[in-house]
């Protein structure tokens, strides 16, 4: 019996993640996310939010809200990152301010080559 | 020979092989009880009725329905638009499931107050509690297969809220999904459950509650005088749970027909999620409650106060017969019944909450 439940128990147990997880990833011309405005991309699986600054900064954050894992939006007229589903808040460095979420958005590392944007595995 | 009637002939012939008399037999010299409180049982039976409507309605849409995340949604808009009546059974599996739950509620708290939980009646109150939770299983697995927007990041925060439970929590979380995140795999293993697993425990558990409320019959409340010798089972209660299940059947058709379920956009599992998302009227109560918390008391996170709270709520709920000793010694406890009203209320003022704010 005992070997039965194991291999049921190892068979529903999803496996981990088996394509290549990229290291780094080119998400394009600094010119294709304008002043004041973010956009997200898929980065192994995970939606990233990448937030061009006013002060000219480009940032990049996990999308992934930590209180319930919605996906959360770039508010321009407030200059923070929004989820819709419970309200949470995150100022401009992901740190949580409002809202039921319990930590900062993770940071994903972010450099400019040859006006390229690169972003890194965190 | 020739002027006996062929229904004879084919009854008498059933009769021979089945022994159907004898069944008829026991049901007719079956007695329900009858007292003031009777009615409330007619939601138990109509709650049977709208099951089976699930299943004949869920079998009718698996004949186009998809569970794959690139063809969910196109097999659900094709339900609607291009089968014909498509619309009609979708609503009406959708229907029967909110009217389903409405009267699984309204059955165990009319039970409840009844203290028909009492001996010898314990193990129909276990059976009916863990099929209620069967019941909001079916409604959560249900929910991501349209593969819409909201049905998308309601799954997302429903199948999140285990994660706070230490060493199980991220464990479960995968089970449920089938990787980090809903995605294709999440939408066919809340299949599986949907269609497979969850009717098959479902039937096993309802056929246990039906034989047991047919060995111990339904229960007379303390101090109420019990009318005549009760309702022959067979032809009178059964005529009667005939016309119940009628109306049960007009009340679906009218919701059905006035307010068939729109489908919204296809879900992009990469867009924020909309605005305003709220679970359905039977998860409200979860919603508001996680809403009335902070994000942390006492450092601990909020998500685990109230996954602590649940679990235990839904112990105390299952193991009723046991803690109301009063109940099985057929005394008055009057604090199981202010427990109930409490119970009530604060379910009604969460959902209420939950809409207007």
């Amino acid at each position: 019996m005992l070997p039965i439940v194991y291999v049921l128990i190892k068979y529903i147990i999803p496996p981990k993640f088996l394509g290549n997880i990229l290291q780094v990833i080119d998400v394009g011309k600094v010119s294709e996310v304008p002043v004041n405005s973010a956009k997200i991309v898929k980065f192994n699986k995970i939606p990233i939010i990448l937030v061009h600054t006013t002060e000219k900064q480009i940032k990049a954050y996990s999308a992934i809200c930590t209180h319930l894992g919605c996906v959360v939006q770039y508010h321009d007229t407030e200059g923070n990152f929004q989820c819709h589903c419970h309200g949470s808040i995150f100022d401009m460095n992901g740190k949580n301010i409002s809202g039921p979420a319990p930590k900062p958005l993770m940071p994903y590392r972010v450099e400019l080559i040859n006006n390229n944007i690169l972003i890194y595995k965190s | 020979m020739f002027l006996t009637k062929p229904k004879t002939i084919m009854i008498d012939w059933l009769n021979s092989r089945l022994h159907l008399h004898y069944l008829l037999t026991y049901l007719s010299n079956k007695n329900v009880p009858q007292h003031k409180y009777s009615y409330w049982y007619i939601f138990g039976g109509l709650t049977l009725f709208f099951f089976l409507i699930q299943i004949s309605t869920g079998v009718l849409l698996l004949l186009y329905y998809s569970p794959t995340s690139d063809t969910a949604y196109e097999s659900v808009q094709f339900i609607i638009e291009k089968v014909p009546f498509g619309w009609l059974i979708r609503s009406l599996h959708n229907w029967s499931a909110h009217l389903m739950i409405a009267c699984v509620f309204i059955h165990l708290f009319s039970v409840y107050f009844m203290k028909a939980y009492r001996a010898p009646r314990e193990m129909l109150w276990y059976s009916g509690v863990i099929l209620l939770f069967i019941v909001l299983g079916f409604a959560f697995t249900g929910y991501l297969l349209p593969w819409d927007t909201t049905s998308y990041f309601a799954t997302q925060i429903g199948t999140e809220i285990p994660r706070s439970i230490p060493f199980v929590g991220d464990l479960m979380v995968d089970l449920l999904r089938g990787g980090d995140y809903i995605a294709e795999e999440s939408l066919k293993r809340l299949f599986a459950l949907h269609v497979t697993i969850l009717p098959l425990i479902s039937m096993m558990l309802i056929a246990f509650h039906l034989i047991l409320n047919q060995i111990h019959s339904v229960s007379t409340p303390r101090g109420i005088v019990v009318k005549d010798e009760g309702m022959p089972f067979y032809p009178n209660y059964i005529q009667k749970e005939f016309i119940i299940w009628l109306t049960g059947a007009g009340i679906l058709s009218i919701f059905a027909l006035l307010y068939p379920i729109h489908l919204g956009t296809k879900a992009d599992p990469f867009a924020s999620a909309p605005y305003g998302i709220k679970p359905e009227w039977y998860f409200l109560t979860l919603y508001q409650t996680l809403r009335f918390f902070p994000p942390k008391i006492l450092n601990i996170n909020s998500d685990l106060v109230v996954n602590i709270l649940v679990i235990a709520l839904s112990m105390i709920i299952l193991i009723i017969p046991i803690l109301d000793k009063n109940s099985s010694r057929v005394l008055r406890s009057r604090l199981f019944t202010w427990l109930g009203v409490s119970a009530i209320l604060y379910l009604v003022v969460t959902i209420i909450l939950a809409y207007l704010t």
